[in-house]
């Protein structure tokens, strides 16, 4: 280096950059090696890897889910068959249901049931009475479609004892559902002679089709 | 012992592969553990039973109507 250069290089050395030396010895440079593959690995293990595999993981328990959900389906399906089967077998007996458990209260229906079950049974019909139910009477009820409460109605009957209890089991083995909530035997002077009433209170049940 | 500076990156690299893994393993167990929303409804899993006691007809039909 002439005089010139050394000058020259005192002036700008503060632009030079002093540059490491590369590794000396092999031991060293193993590690260098060793250090640049380990962080390659672990760049693509959270760059690539890292999302696949829990891509995979969500796929996995979508089908996971997915087959039980089949499963249930067919379960289902092969219910609904065998329902549908059922249904066809038995749809000229559902007729039966609706006269059982009717859809409206079909309170005139049921009055000529009462006068019905009376003549036969041989007893005088002396009072027949519906009560009116949240505020609707029975010829609305029998008209609308009801909330599912029952028709309550009380009865009461004249005529001797076993007819009377003729009655009375024949209400209870009606093809309409009939509740008896109570029913009481009463000895009623009339004129000279003594008169046995029965007095019967129950519910009808009917209620909207869902 | 003086340690060479190729041996404190080693250290460091095989620290960031083991953070790595673990994060690796904690996010597809998180995955895995995660509930997601049903693929079907309740309404949609209820299952009708299709038996019929068939005796309330025959009960029914001895009933006077």
């Amino acid at each position: 280096m002439n005089p010139g250069e050394k000058e020259e290089y005192h002036r700008s050395r503060r632009y030079f950059v002093g540059i490491p030396r590369g590794p000396r010895t092999s031991q060293t440079r193993s590690f260098v090696w060793l250090s640049i593959t380990i962080f390659t690995i672990s760049f693509f293990l959270i760059v690539a890897i890292r999302p696949t595999l829990v891509t995979i993981a969500k796929l996995n328990r979508e089908i996971k889910d997915k087959t039980e959900a089949n499963q249930l389906l067919q379960k289902k399906i092969s219910t609904l068959i065998t329902a549908q089967e059922v249904y066809a077998k038995n749809s000229d007996n559902l007729a039966l249901l609706d006269e059982a458990f009717p859809e409206k209260s079909e309170f005139p229906r049921l009055a000529y049931f009462f006068e019905q079950v009376a003549t036969a049974s041989g007893v005088t019909l002396k009072s027949l009475s519906f009560e009116r139910i949240g505020g609707a009477t029975a010829k609305e009820q029998s008209t609308s479609a009801s909330s599912g409460q029952p028709l309550n109605f009380s009865i009461a009957a004249s005529g001797d004892y076993l007819n009377l209890k003729g009655l009375l089991k024949e209400l209870e083995s009606s093809r309409r559902i009939l509740k008896i909530t109570s029913s009481s035997f009463n000895r009623v002077k009339k004129g000279e002679e003594f008169e046995l009433q029965l007095f019967i209170s129950g519910q009808a049940s009917f209620g909207k089709k869902s | 012992m003086k340690r060479n500076i190729s041996q404190e990156i080693l250290i460091i690299a095989v620290f960031t592969l083991t953070i790595a893994s673990l994060w690796i393993y904690l996010s597809i167990n998180r995955v895995l553990d995660k509930e997601d929303q049903p693929v079907l409804n309740p309404q949609q899993t209820k299952i009708l039973n299709p038996t019929l006691d068939e005796d309330v007809f025959e009960e029914l039909q001895k009933r006077k109507s």
